[in-house]
This record gives structure tokens, sequence and C-alpha cells, in this order.
């Protein structure tokens, strides 16, 4: 008797649980990579009175706390509309794979470039040119990402690459900001004398070493030329960025020698919590590694500036507009409620919140808030010293090499070679 | 009537195993099937599925250096990874079988099938930080230079990290599996061959390796799956490199699909692996069914 009821209550338990998840759809913390596609049932644009639920698909999971602030203020304006965000693992293969069948987010975050790109050619992504909420955005994040002269991306904050430093650590050894290369060198060895590590860095992967070594490209003096030549796949050393990428090896492979000793077995996770607990004095990285490095310790004090070359009248920091990003469905069927939210993160309000939760420089042109520990490097990114992220006009297969490349500058110490591996690098993978 | 009876047993455990035979069809035989169709194509992945390319995809993987050395490494790693797993996972089983008895065998049991209820990535991350501190820590102070830095970065070595790793966890269930299979061996066997003058090698030879098989046959599927489908434990940790030294097959199917969108290539990939998989698991079945005790 006993056996046969808790068979029964088990039986009702197995089904209760598989009628739970098959319910759950898209939710949160949805794990697996194929989620079925609802494409089908999705409720056309209402008239007032009925709810519409628009889907934001956020790639970036560290910023869902302020963004679910951001939704709810967004909701108490319009009760006519939810947004619901989804967060997946491996959202780029899971945003693919929707692409590829029709069952595009309503907005999804994404970085524009190259990949974002067959994204557009494809069409996916819908038009936006012309729309009244591109006006609230600077144009100078705008350009660097229209095809064939239209707009398909709206850019909310920008990123940022050069140096982290420990300020408690610099002011123990003594030292300031560099203007010049050699300058930070100098720095290196009075932090070596006062007991500390100058840089911590992690090269274990090809992905993150690319990150760190193209923050080093924009102070070569002949920039511009390579990163054309780069883009095109049409490079060759013998033109004069030939030697700067020489010099560029030196400078890297100097960076190594002053960092910790294992620097291709340390992962980029372990450098956050590595330079967070004071182990090293200096982190080449992007400014999106704020909330990683306090996470590891709240009470550090960071501050950063541009990678110095060699020409202390010169210095560039590199600028990305597009670290948060947002593009929308090219086939949703609520449009009016989608574009009403897209229209609502280009404001003042909340971009204005975004930037402060988030500690980065906003690309909505009535935001002003800069971070504390940003105010050097934006200052000058303000003066017009900047580039634009290398490698946005790269693909990921030249991104790779180029990535390799380093790793491979790091283990062989060889700095001759770099600048050929470089070449071979884009002119074999760029080819469009 | 018997025949009636017959045909009425066949319809219900026909429809009994419908369910199974379901979701195998949707979540397996058709996505497979698909997939082998879209790699004739010239597929991004992303776009409206194009052209008809015939053999193009498969073609080209065979002059591709990157697959070929990708290929190389894959099959270095899944043979070493076979052998230790088989070897280490059978001696551990004997050891708790013969030596071990009662509550401590029960005790070790679950002790040595940890690792396989830990997700893949957990397992990656944990191991790249004692890779990391704990292990060039003891390398340093006894003075070996190798081990004083993380293997996982350094191109020669970095396979060995990984095969740690994945030794580590792969263990648990054909240990487990093995464990059972021996359990299962009549012990009247052992006894009569004892008597019989047999030496332990001789009953072990004789005795244990035939009955075993079946068991081995599953297990030697499953790890080499498992050792040329490596994909997590490199992802949490070296990510394919350092300088590509450590990227797999299913690696670069991944690099291939998803971040150069040329999943039609990557496809072809996969149907190559697949067909490998299949043709090596065929040949060791084959090998080992003259040897093996039926057990149905």
């Amino acid at each position: 008797m006993f056996k046969k009821t808790l068979s029964v209550m088990m039986s009702l338990l197995l089904i209760v649980c598989v009628l739970a998840g098959c319910s759950s759809g898209t939710a949160n913390g949805d794990t697996s990579g194929t989620a079925a596609p609802s494409a089908s049932a999705q409720p056309q644009d209402t008239a007032a009175g009925e709810k519409t639920e628009v889907e934001f698909f956020n790639q970036k999971p560290e910023i869902s706390k302020t963004l679910g602030t951001i939704i709810a203020d967004f909701q108490k304006a319009n009760p006519n509309i939810t947004v619901k965000e989804t967060v997946v693992a491996d959202s780029d293969q899971v945003l693919v794979s929707r692409m590829a069948s029709h069952d595009i987010p309503d907005i999804f975050v994404i970085w524009p470039n190259e990949s974002w790109f067959q994204m557009v050619d494809a069409g996916y992504c819908m038009d936006l040119t012309g729309k009244e909420f591109l006006g609230n955005i600077q144009k100078s994040a705008l350009d660097p990402f229209l095809r064939d002269g239209k707009n398909y991306v709206v850019p909310i904050s920008y990123n940022t690459m050069g140096i982290w430093y420990n300020v408690d650590m610099y002011q123990k050894a003594g030292v300031e900001i560099p203007k010049t290369w050699d300058e930070l060198m100098a720095n290196c060895e009075k932090l070596k004398a006062a007991g500390l590590t100058p840089f911590v860095t992690s090269a274990q992967t090809a992905s993150h070493s690319r990150e760190v070594g193209q923050a080093f490209l924009a102070s070569m003096p002949n920039y511009d030329t390579f990163i054309g030549d780069a883009n095109n796949a049409t490079m060759d050393v013998t033109k004069p960025y030939g030697a700067d990428l020489n010099r560029l090896a030196e400078i890297m492979h100097s960076m190594i020698e002053n960092s910790q000793p294992d620097v291709m077995g340390m992962s980029y996770d372990q450098s956050f919590s590595d330079f967070g607990t004071g182990k090293g004095a200096m982190l080449v990285d992007g400014s999106w590694a704020y909330p990683s490095i306090t996470a590891a310790n709240a009470e550090i004090k960071l501050g950063f500036f541009p990678i110095p070359g060699d020409d202390a009248n010169n210095i560039m920091a590199t600028a990305y507009p597009g670290d948060f990003s947002i593009s929308v469905s090219s086939e949703t069927k609520k449009s009016d409620a989608t574009l009403k939210f897209v229209s609502y993160l280009t404001t003042k309000e909340a971009a204005g919140y975004y930037a402060q939760n988030d500690g980065s420089m906003s690309c909505v042109a009535a935001v002003d808030y800069v971070p504390e520990h940003l105010k050097y490097q934006q200052s000058i990114i303000a003066s017009g010293k900047y580039k634009l992220n290398p490698d946005v006009f790269w693909v990921t297969a030249a991104c790779d090499a180029f990535g390799t490349a380093c790793q491979n500058l790091y283990i062989s110490g060889d700095t001759k070679a770099f600048a050929a591996e470089v070449q071979t690098a884009f002119n074999d993978n760029n080819k469009k | 009537m018997p025949r009636k009876k017959t045909r009425e047993k066949t319809l219900t455990c026909f429809l009994f195993t419908l369910p199974a035979l379901v979701l195998y069809t949707m979540f397996l035989v058709f996505p497979v099937s698909q997939g082998f169709i879209y790699s004739f194509m010239d597929w991004s992945g992303l776009s409206k599925p194009h052209d008809f390319v015939g053999l193009k995809n498969y073609a080209a993987l065979f002059t591709d250096r990157r697959i070929m050395n990708s290929f190389l490494f894959t099959f270095r790693y899944a043979l070493i990874l076979v052998v230790v797993i088989l070897l280490f996972a059978t001696t551990l089983a004997l050891i708790l079988h013969q030596v071990i008895k009662g509550k401590q065998r029960t005790f070790f049991r679950s002790v040595f099938f940890f690792p396989a209820v830990l997700s893949a990535i957990t397992v990656g991350m944990t191991w790249n930080e004692i890779l990391y501190r704990v292990i060039p820590a003891i390398g340093t102070s006894l003075g070996i230079e190798r081990l004083s830095v993380n293997i996982l970065g350094d191109p020669k070595l970095a396979i060995y990290g990984l095969l740690v790793i994945h030794i580590w966890q792969g263990m648990a269930i054909p240990f487990v599996l093995i464990l059972s299979g021996l359990q299962n061996i009549p012990s009247e066997l052992y006894e009569a061959a004892s008597i019989d003058g047999a030496s332990p090698f001789q009953a072990f030879y004789r005795i244990t390796i035939p009955f075993l098989l079946p068991v081995m046959n599953v297990v030697f599927v499953l790890v080499l799956k498992s050792g040329i489908m490596v994909y997590d434990y490199i992802s949490a940790t070296t990510g394919g490199g350092p300088a590509n030294s450590t990227e797999s097959i299913a690696v670069l199917i991944y690099q291939l699909s998803f971040r150069s969108l040329k999943m039609s290539y990557a496809l072809a990939l996969s149907i190559v692996a697949l067909s490998v998989i299949i043709l090596v698991s065929v040949l060791q079945m084959k090998a080992s069914s003259r040897v093996e005790v039926e057990q149905l």
C-alpha cells in the first residue's frame, strides 16, 4: 500500500517537473543553447489598453542589475509596455542561432564590429536612420558604425583602453602618470625598488592577448596608414609602420619583463583578482574592467591613463563607442513599443543612471558624468586625441591570429619577428 | 491464441519505446541529417542557406593546415586519455573490488564518483586556479623549473595540463561502470580457477577480462567520444591557445561556426569527426567481440 502511494506521488512529481520545465520557455537563466523558436506566437502591436511585451536580449550580464532599475522606471512611465530581459549563457551563439531561425529578439545588445556588419548585411537589423532619438547621441559615436551611410545601431556608452593603476602603490613608490614609455620604464624601476610588481598581465588566451596587444597600437606614429592596410589585408612592413611595429614589440616585451612571473599561465579572471588585491601596480585593460576589479576589492583607489608612446606631445587614447550598444530586430512585430524603449535608453535620466552605475562614459550628449578614475583619460579623449578601437573592422580570424602573434612574442621574446607575423595575420585573414 | 498475444506484446513494447524514439529522432537524427545536408552548401550560419557546393568544404578540410593540426592534437589527446583512463579506472575498480570491503567501499565509491556531478566548466576553472597558484608553488619549493609556472601556459605542456583536468573528472563514470562490471562476475569461477592452480594473472586474463569486455566497450566509446569532442575544459582555460597549441576539433568547430561564421565548413568538419568516432568504435567492438563473454 505504501509502495503504491509512493509510486503515485513520484509519478505526479515527475509530471509536474516536466510541465514546469516546458512552460518556463526562455526565462532568465536558461542555459540550453537552442531555445524553441516562438516567432509564430508573437502578438501584434495592439491598441492602447493591451499590454505589449518587448524582449531585451542582454549579452552583458554584469549590467543586469542596473538595467533592471532602468526597465522598472520605464515600465512605470509606460504601463502598457513590459520589457523582458533575457540573459543566457553562450549568448553570442544563441543570438546567431535565433537570427538564422528568424526568432530575432526585439532589442539585442551587440558590439558593432565586422561580425555585426554581417548581421546588418543579412538584413536582421532595423534601419534606424532618421529616427528622432538618434539626435540624442554624439555624432562621433554614430559615424564609425554607419553601413552604406545608414544607422543600424544605437551606441549608449564608450569604453576606452589603457593602463589601470593602483593610486596607493603609485604614491608609495613616488611615481607619477608617465608621458612616454621610457618614463613608464623608469616608474617600473622605482616600483620594483619599493618591493612592488609593476604589471599584472594575463596572456593565457589569444583573445585576451589580442585585447591587450591592440591597446598599444594607437601609440604608433604611423597608425592611420597601418590600420588602413590591416583592414584591407594589404599590409607591407617595408612601409614606415613596419619600424613602428618593431618598436611596439620592444615595448610589449618590456611590459612582459616587468610583469608577474607566469604571464602565459594567468587567466583573465585571475588578472582582475591579482590586480584588485594589490599584487601588481598596473593592469593593461579596458575601462569595462571596472566592475570586475572592484568586485575583487571594493576599497581599491584606481586611476587610468592611455598607453604612452615615445612622443610626449602625441599621446593617443583608444575609445570605442560600442561598449553598450543596441540594435533592433528588422522583423519585430512590436516596433512602436520597441522603439519607445530604445528612445528611453537615450534620455539623460536613463543614460546618466547607466553611466554612474557602470562607471563608463556616455555616448548620450546630454550626459556629462565622468567617473572619477576616468577623468584624466576623458580629458585626453575630449581633446580629440583618440583612435577608434583597432579591431572594429577585423574579421574574427584576423583577431585571433593577431592575438596569437602577441602570444608568440611573449613566449619567444623575438621582437624582430612580430611585424612579419602581424602582417601574415591580417593579409591572410582580413580578406573580405 | 499465441500469435495474437505476441503481436500485442510487441505493440506494447513498441509503444513504450516510442517517446524515447521520438525524442531521439527530434534531437539527434533530425539535426544531424540537417547538418549533413548543410555541409554541402556555403552557408555562413547567419544568412539564408545558400548554394549547393558539393564536396568543396570536405576537399578544403584536408588542405587546411589549422584543421590538420587540430586533428593531430585531438587524436593524440584522445589516445592518451583513453589509455590512461582505462588503466586508472580499472586499477582503482580492482582495488576497490578486491581489497576494500563493506562501508569503506561505499565511502570510496562516492568519493571517486564525486567529480562526475560537477559541471565541466567549474572543474576547468577550479583546476586553472590550482595549476596557476598551487602547483607552481609546490614546483618552486621543490626546485622543478617546468612546474614553477602554469603548465597550461606552455605550448608543449598545455596538453598534459588539460589531460590532468579531464582525467580527474573523466575517470568517475568509467570507474563506476567497471566496478559494477567486476561485481557481476560469478565468484565461483575464481574459486574454480584457484583450485585448478591458476595464477592471479591467469585468472585476471582468462576470467576477468572476458567478462569485463562488454563494459570496457561501453567505457571505451564514452571516453573516446569525450576525448575527440573535448571542448569545455579548453574553453574554460586556454581557449585553444597558447598560440593555437590546444585547439581541438570541437574548439575549432565552435570558432568556425559562431565566430568566423563559416557554418557549412564547420559542419563538414563535424561530420568527419563523427565518422572517425563511428569507425574506431565499430573496429574496437569487432576486435573484442571474439573474446568477450555474452552477457544476455
